[in-house]
């Protein structure tokens, strides 16, 4: 992945219109570009129109680009809205075409089938998509974000303009969203786990006074 | 017993086989064209090449609008003569820096936006941006059409949360 002047010099490039430099910069974020739309998509083939369509919003606001942040960060950022602004435009729709999850259903058919280990993986995780997917956007985008790839606290609060203890407010409720929608116990929250209340973003912004 | 929910979610991690992907996007960023340039308010104001334009307008109306977000108050109107430019000055302030604000100025009819000596036929404009922590000035030039009271509405939208507010312009005959 390309570092320093190296960097620089290709995001200089594709803001010129170098569609091969913008490429460069995407190798290595593809796949977890294209996860982080699986989550917002009712299919893999959803996810990737989905996926080349946050990138290419990227591209056309590559100027914008003013070395403020990471790259990374802001490459991730307009992906989010991009597949949130999805999420929204298509929330109705997708609800009722969601098939819904019949985690002992499911459980049975495995029980009953040879015991196949790949095939019990994929079932597994196409039950965990599924379900992931009915978690509200907010809370599901932390999960992709912290839980999937293994961004840190600091990483998603950029991503996502928010306090990190939004972050871990999110996160902390997202993960009871899904653990219900598998049918799961409630976990017991461990002491050092996320559980600092929701702080909305408007409370970020500075009022000016009175 | 199942895993623990983590780790399982930890196991999504796979990358999909390309598939196709890269070709897809590489034809659907060639047809996309070039990135588009900023618009005209995010190029350097006062500065560069620009140097020249502002001052040329002379009476230019320079008005300092600032974005109270998610406060109740009631705006008084700036007055505006239909013949002169005014910069609205939109003021976003934030207590930590913000990666991505998506930021969405609309003029109601009555009002047009100015740029380059000339007006620009756009009701409205949307882009996303970096804001610091601390104030980012926003400069819009507008232009009052006819006489009468209007509202330029302005939408930051920042993750989840959207904050909207509506600045007052009286544009007045003189």
């Amino acid at each position: 992945m390309a570092r320093g002047e190296e960097l620089d010099a290709l995001i200089a490039q594709a803001q010129d219109g170098d569609v091969r430099a913008f490429e460069t910069l995407l190798a290595g974020h593809l796949g977890q570009v294209r996860r982080f739309a699986r989550a917002f998509a009712g299919s893999d083939t959803d996810g990737d129109d989905l996926a080349q369509e946050a990138l290419i919003k990227v591209y056309k606001s590559l100027k914008l680009f003013r070395y403020q942040s990471a790259f990374t960060t802001w490459l991730y950022a307009i992906v989010r809205n991009a597949f949130l602004d999805s999420a929204r435009s298509r929330a109705g729709r997708e609800r009722k075409a969601e098939e819904p999850l019949v985690p002992e259903h499911t459980r049975g058919l495995q029980d009953e089938s040879a015991p196949d280990r790949s095939l019990e993986q994929a079932e597994e995780r196409d039950r965990l998509w599924s379900a992931l997917r009915q978690v509200p956007a907010e809370f599901r985008s932390a999960l992709v974000l912290f839980d999937i790839e293994g961004c840190s606290y600091d990483e998603v609060a950029a991503i996502e303009g928010v306090a990190v203890g939004t972050v871990k407010s999110r996160l902390s409720r997202g993960r009871a969203h899904l653990r219900r929608l598998l049918g799961e116990p409630e976990e017991e929250r461990p002491a050092d786990a996320p559980g600092t209340p929701e702080v909305s973003a408007s409370s970020n912004l500075g009022r000016r006074g009175s | 017993m199942s895993r623990d929910l983590r780790d399982r979610l930890r196991d999504l991690r796979v990358d999909p086989p390309d598939g196709g992907f890269s070709a897809a996007l590489h034809r659907k960023l060639v047809a996309a064209g070039e990135p588009l340039p900023p618009p005209w308010w995010r190029r350097p104001f006062l500065t560069g090449q620009r140097r020249w334009l502002w001052p040329a307008f002379g009476a230019v109306a320079g008005l300092a609008v600032f974005l109270v977000l998610s406060q109740q108050r009631v705006e008084p109107a700036t007055q505006l003569p239909a013949t002169k430019i005014a910069v609205v000055r939109v003021n976003l302030s934030t207590e930590v820096a913000v990666q991505s604000a998506e930021i969405r100025v609309t003029l109601p009819d009555g009002l047009v936006f100015w740029a380059d000596g000339k007006e620009l036929p756009q009701r409205s404009f949307e882009w996303t941006q970096p804001l610091a922590k601390g104030d980012n000035d926003i400069p819009i030039a507008v232009r009052g059409v006819r006489p009468g009271r209007y509202k330029m509405t302005v939408t930051a939208r920042i993750g989840s949360e959207k904050i909207e507010d509506e600045v007052v312009l009286e544009v007045t005959s003189g």
